[in-house]
């Protein structure tokens, strides 16, 4: 049901956040809206494109068939968007929990995100861009997984959802070796029915885990964070690459975030890009220093922003007044007004709004 | 259709003729694919299973040992991964007595942070002393929520 409501809300809400986006006259305040943020695949970022189908192999076999494809074609794809964790597709089968909380390497390791996009022409003897991205989470303790109180109440919730699930089951199949002898159709009908009684059994436990799950989210929303990514993109005149790569375009950004008091947080990002310049030279330089500071609570927020940006020569300026407000489940609001200064132009008054869907 | 090869009340040469029938039809079922055999020798170092739940997830699971040729439970352990050392069992002795029984792990997983892309994997190692002998394991997507999987294995000797 909660879903539902939240796609319901999404559709109606997103087509009314465009309109109002739409109508800005200028795009600063959503570009500028990025330095808080890391991006998830830096690598799409920086060629500057939406892909359609991104591949997310979390399997050394899906891994080798999400690469393999453009190899068995000769020649790199029309447009090719992957992103994994090297680490979660080699060894993730044997992180346990324990192994994480103790070990600072296996959670940066856990979090790297490798990024790899491609995009070439249409027609022959087009300009084939290459990009490679890296995305690392260097302290999160915000993360729920950290937080000892919450991790030993699940560990009991589900503890119990284990004891339901197992008497239900035994219930309806009786002792194992009689039940695996029973044909395949026979097994599943028997294990269809244990699983609709253990989900009806189960459902106040679920529901405790959830609860439990928002309560630590509410208790950790604000506690540090360093969020780290780099991409590089590179162009060849030869779709298959093999003349040779070209260096085109490097970015980086670096998000940290600290506590003040229960209250509050405050958000630093830097952002920074070069390009190659017409003369071949690495001598364009694209950034910007964002800061934001909050107050509130996780789901309820307000928020000041000093933001300074230089791109292309041009300095631009903005100060922001708003507030991210959750609308339900993973439906998210934020609203901002406040002034923007872009190079010798006159000061303008500006504002935003924007839905923004996040994990529950 | 279950075949009634299951009786406790037979001759010892009757009884090890169905515990015999018993590993052959579990054989069978390992073309099904959900049924593992796990070869040990005997005579040699006593049997354990270690339990491991992977990609950082939480996980409880009760970990039952099935006699060959009857209903009964040989073994009844509960655990979670709370604290990993001790998710590892030893079998129980004479090692002879393991040829056929019928090992059944069931889990229920759930992840601290859904995430989209999470990931679940439970696995049991069979060891027979230091010697790792094979592994079963199961994973997949969590979907965003609580996941049960089921791992089952045969254990006989060669």
């Amino acid at each position: 049901m909660k879903f539902i409501i939240s796609l319901a809300a999404y559709f109606i809400l997103v087509p009314l956040a465009q309109n109002v986006l739409l109508a800005q006259p200028d795009s600063t305040i959503q570009s500028v809206r990025m330095q808080f943020a890391v991006p998830d695949a830096p690598a799409f970022k920086i060629l500057g494109t939406q892909a359609d189908n991104i591949l997310r192999p979390s399997t050394t076999q899906e891994l080798a068939v999400a690469l393999s494809d453009p190899l068995i074609n000769s020649s790199l794809p029309s447009a090719l968007a992957l992103e994994f964790s090297p680490y979660l597709v080699i060894g993730g089968s044997s992180l346990t929990l324990r192994s994480y909380q103790e070990s600072a390497l296996q959670r940066i390791l856990y979090h790297t995100r490798l990024s790899i996009a491609s995009q070439r022409g249409k027609t022959t003897g087009d300009t084939t861009l290459l990009a490679l991205g890296l995305r690392f989470t260097l302290l999160d303790e915000s993360d729920l997984r950290l937080d000892e109180s919450y991790i030993a109440k699940i560990f009991s919730f589900n503890d119990s959802v284990l004891a339901l699930q197992t008497r239900i089951k035994d219930h309806f199949r009786g002792p194992a070796p009689s039940f695996i002898v029973k044909s395949k159709a026979e097994r599943d009908s028997i294990d269809a029915k244990a699983k609709d009684s253990t989900d009806i059994a189960t459902r106040a436990l679920d529901s405790s885990i959830t609860l439990e799950r928002e309560v630590a989210k509410k208790r950790n929303w604000n506690k540090p964070i360093i969020e780290f990514g780099i991409a590089l993109a590179g162009a060849s005149a030869e779709s298959t690459g093999t003349q040779g790569i070209i260096g085109t375009r490097a970015a980086m950004w670096l998000v940290g975030a600290a506590n003040l008091g229960s209250w509050g947080q405050l958000v630093l990002g830097l952002n920074s890009r070069l390009r190659r310049s017409s003369s071949g030279s690495f001598s364009t330089i694209d950034g910007a220093l964002s800061s934001r500071l909050y107050v509130g609570e996780n789901a309820y927020k307000g928020f000041v922003q000093v933001e300074s940006q230089i791109q292309d020569g041009t300095l631009r300026d903005l100060f922001q007044l708003g507030g991210e407000i959750r609308l339900y489940g993973v439906v998210w609001l934020d609203y901002s007004a406040g002034t923007q200064k872009v190079g010798s132009d006159p000061l303008k008054f500006t504002s935003s709004f924007n839905i923004r869907m996040g994990t529950p | 259709m279950a075949k009634d090869y299951f009786r406790s009340d037979d001759s010892f040469d009757r009884k090890q003729d169905y515990q015999d029938q018993a590993v052959e039809n579990l054989s069978d079922y390992k073309k099904e694919a959900y049924m593992k055999e796990i070869h040990f020798r005997c005579p040699g170092d006593r049997l354990r299973i270690c339990i491991i739940i992977g990609n950082a997830q939480i996980g409880s699971y009760r970990l039952r040992l099935w006699e060959s040729a009857s209903n009964t439970v040989v073994m009844d352990e509960h655990g979670n991964n709370q604290n990993p050392n001790d998710d590892c069992y030893d079998l129980p002795l004479p090692l002879e007595n393991n040829n056929g029984r019928l090992v059944q792990c069931e889990f229920s997983v759930v992840s601290p942070d859904p995430q989209p892309g999470d990931q679940y994997s439970v696995s049991m190692d069979f060891l027979q002393g230091k010697h790792q002998l094979d592994s079963v394991d199961e994973s997949g997507p969590m979907n965003g929520k609580r996941v049960s999987p089921e791992l089952w294995a045969v254990l006989k000797t060669p």
